[in-house]
């Protein structure tokens, strides 16, 4: 039997660990992984809904939610790069200075 | 010619008017003196369609013949309309004539005059315009086209006594022209409209001014208000006269106008401008036939007027201001002439005045001239060996200005005085105080021949001889002032009497007041006598004062050098600055007008800046502190922007749960 409430506790958790690394850390590299960490407790969280219901929506959202992370991660990586090598850190507060002068 | 055999009236302001139109739009391609040639091809034509159509008036068969021409309609507002449409009687005859005549030798004059100007072809541009819409104002055939006119002579006063606008004072003088003028434009506007509201549509119809079965009907259409309504029209009709023909109280605009160019005071502020009053009290002769108050009030403003002036003429040291404000004085008897029912001799004294004050204003404009811009009469003196052709047309005009026996000025202001004594509207007052004026009137005008043209030369200039085109042409204007009062000899003259009061009979018929009492005509003949003595001993004082060698009056203290204008008092005696600042009107209006008026506009002006500035500063103040507290919002700091989407997501979660019936 698969645990439900209890994914969906880890998945609670994932979350908040995700939103919390997006608040508090400055790193756009961080930054991206957190929000990885978001798009998978979502996952998780649909799929226990799934087993919950007893319906395959949930997993089949997970399906779309997997290649949507991997072009974000693509994407993502792609701008930390670019952005890189114009400012020469990834810090995003000192980025946003770089913005206002 | 149309149709019917009438000239073609409209082409009189035409020719004018397309001169102007030329040189505005054409003459800068032009040497400058081609404008010249223009503006006074234009006026000379213009005049001598004039005679053509003088002629036809006169030779036309029937009883009181009137030309009349309807162009199209220029506005039609229910009950009230106005024709472009011209009309041609017999004052409109004599205000043409002098217009397109004067008009025509005073352009003469300027050709010469303003030669090497910077402005001449401007001057000629606006000289040519001003005589078109002076004949617009005595040829309109209703009130709404004559008001057209009214105003562009105003417009034009105001272009040409600014023409030396580089120098601030001349400016405010047109400023003040135009506005002292502009008040009396309201007033006339007022007037006129309630008379077309008195009326009807008839009164300003194509028929014209004589139209006035509309106005007799008046007291029966509007009962018992009927007599006071025609007194206020009558009053205000006499107010646009008041400040366009310079009368007391509006009179202050006038001498300070000389500082247009010499030609422009004689053509505008002498010969023909400020005399529409009299033009426009003429025109509504009926109506203040009707109203007896309002006559009476036309005649004692024109009385006080004259006598004003007169007293103010005989201290200025400023040959043109002396002359501008004899002008008034002469105004004021025209005015008077009107007020007392003597229409025709009102119109008979602008057409004497118009020939020797426009000749003495050009003869000073040519003293002028040979002393290099010298108006200060106590600084020429002894012009009279250099200056002979000069000195003996200004002495024509002169005598006829002190009415002087047979001339021009005699005849004519002398039927005016014999009217005011002895119609039903005339009265003893004002014939005596028209006396007294008579006798200041030669004191001034002798008094400036004397200082002027005798004695020693008090010049530093070089007296050049001035070129032919600034004297010939005052010869006509001479001949006119000596001869033109034959044209209405007094009635105890067997031949030739009172020509001029029947000739404008068809226009004034029996509205025209007559003498009565005071023993008929040998009681004219001795008002006659009484003013030719009262001329003389005017003569007389001013030798005894003013000749040269007479101290009796003392010179006023003027440093050499010092202008005219910067003297308020050059005196020693505070009843001559007095009269010198004329009357101190300049300083009352200063005092209850121009400085309430300022007041007025500095607290507006503070109202202006800290209430209304002041709202819209706030609502600008508002969007600015709001701007910046949601500037705070947008600082590129993405991890604050997630905590706020965090907040939200939170705040619309919590709502959604636990918010269901609120």
């Amino acid at each position: 039997m698969f645990p439900a409430n209890e994914a969906l506790i880890l998945s609670a958790i994932l979350f908040s660990l995700g939103v919390i690394a997006f608040i508090v850390r400055r790193n756009l590299l961080y930054t991206l992984m957190s929000v990885e960490i978001m798009l998978n407790a979502a996952g998780l969280a649909f799929v226990a809904g799934s087993a919950i219901h007893g319906q395959p929506d949930g997993q089949v959202f997970f399906m779309f939610i997997l290649p949507v992370a991997a072009a974000e991660v693509a994407i993502g990586l792609a701008l930390a790069l670019l952005i890189f090598k114009r400012c020469k850190t990834l810090d995003l507060w000192a980025i946003a200075r770089i913005k206002e002068e | 010619m149309t149709d019917n055999g009438v000239p073609a009236l409209w082409l009189v302001p035409a020719l004018p008017a397309a001169g102007a139109l030329i040189i505005f739009l054409f003459s800068k391609f032009w040497n400058p003196r081609v404008a010249g040639r223009i503006a006074c091809s234009a006026v000379g034509l213009s005049f001598l369609w004039v005679l053509v159509c003088s002629y036809m008036l006169i030779t036309w068969p029937g009883e009181a013949p009137r030309f009349t021409q309807k162009l199209w309609t220029w506005l039609d507002a229910g009950t009230i309309t106005a024709d472009v449409g011209f009309l041609f009687d017999q004052v409109t005859l004599v205000f043409t004539l002098v217009v397109t005549g004067v008009g025509f030798i005073i352009h003469l004059y300027s050709v010469a005059y303003m030669r090497g100007d910077d402005g001449e072809r401007r001057f000629f541009g606006y000289m040519n315009l001003f005589v078109a819409a002076m004949l617009v104002l005595v040829m309109a055939d209703n009130a709404f086209f004559m008001f057209l006119g009214w105003e562009g002579v105003g417009c034009c006063s105001f272009f040409l006594i600014g023409h030396f606008y580089q120098k601030q004072e001349n400016c405010a003088a047109a400023t003040k022209a135009f506005l002292v003028t502009r008040l009396g434009d309201i007033f006339l506007l007022l007037g006129v409209l309630l008379c077309a509201k008195l009326a009807g549509v008839s009164f300003l119809d194509l028929s014209g001014f004589e139209k006035v079965a509309g106005m007799d009907s008046v007291p029966q259409a509007f009962g018992a208000s009927g007599p006071l309504l025609l007194t206020i029209a009558g009053l205000l009709l006499l107010g646009g006269a008041m400040g366009k023909s310079a009368q007391l109280p509006l009179q202050t605009w006038l001498p300070d106008a000389m500082a247009g160019p010499t030609p422009v005071s004689a053509l505008i502020h002498a010969a023909t401008m400020v005399t529409a009053g009299v033009y426009l009290i003429a025109r509504f002769h009926v109506l203040y036939v009707m109203a007896p108050v309002a006559l009476a009030a036309v005649a004692m403003v024109g009385v006080g007027t004259a006598f004003y002036a007169a007293t103010c003429a005989l201290v200025q040291t400023d040959i043109k201001r002396i002359l501008a404000y004899s002008t008034i004085s002469q105004i004021g008897y025209m005015i008077l002439g009107l007020g007392v029912g003597a229409f025709s001799l009102g119109l008979f004294h602008f057409f004497t005045h118009a020939f020797y004050k426009a000749l003495l204003f050009l003869a000073a404009g040519t003293v002028i001239h040979a002393l290099h811009g010298e108006q200060n009469i106590y600084k020429m003196g002894g012009l009279k060996a250099s200056l002979r052709g000069t000195y003996l047309v200004f002495l024509c005009g002169a005598a006829a200005l002190a009415g002087l026996p047979l001339t021009a000025g005699f005849f004519s202001k002398d039927a005016i005085l014999w009217y005011s004594l002895s119609t039903k509207y005339g009265n003893p007052a004002l014939f005596a105080l028209g006396m007294v004026t008579a006798l200041l009137t030669a004191i001034y005008t002798f008094r400036l021949i004397f200082v002027v043209f005798h004695g020693t030369e008090r010049s530093h200039h070089h007296v050049h001889e001035p070129e032919p085109l600034l004297v010939k042409p005052l010869a006509v204007l001479a001949f006119f002032a000596l001869f033109a009062g034959f044209l209405n000899l007094p009635h105890f003259v067997p031949v030739l009497s009172a020509k001029w009061e029947h000739f404008l009979e068809p226009v004034f018929g029996h509205y025209h007041a007559h003498p009565a009492g005071y023993g008929g005509k040998a009681g004219e003949a001795l008002a006659a006598l009484l003013s030719t003595v009262v001329s003389l001993a005017g003569l007389f004082i001013a030798w005894k004062l003013y000749h040269p060698g007479a101290a009796v009056v003392p010179v006023p203290a003027m440093e050499i050098g010092e202008s005219e204008t910067s003297t308020p008092a050059p005196y020693k005696a505070s009843l001559a600055n007095w009269l010198y600042r004329g009357w101190d009107f300049d300083r009352a209006y200063d005092a209850a007008f121009v400085r309430p008026f300022r007041r007025l506009s500095g607290m507006s002006s503070w109202v202006d800046r800290v209430i209304i500035d002041g709202v819209f500063e706030l609502s600008a103040a508002i969007v600015r502190g709001v701007h910046s507290l949601l500037l705070a919002f947008q600082n590129g700091r993405l991890s604050r922007y997630a905590l706020v989407m965090l907040f939200g997501a939170l705040a619309g979660t919590i709502i959604l749960f636990f918010g269901r019936g609120w």
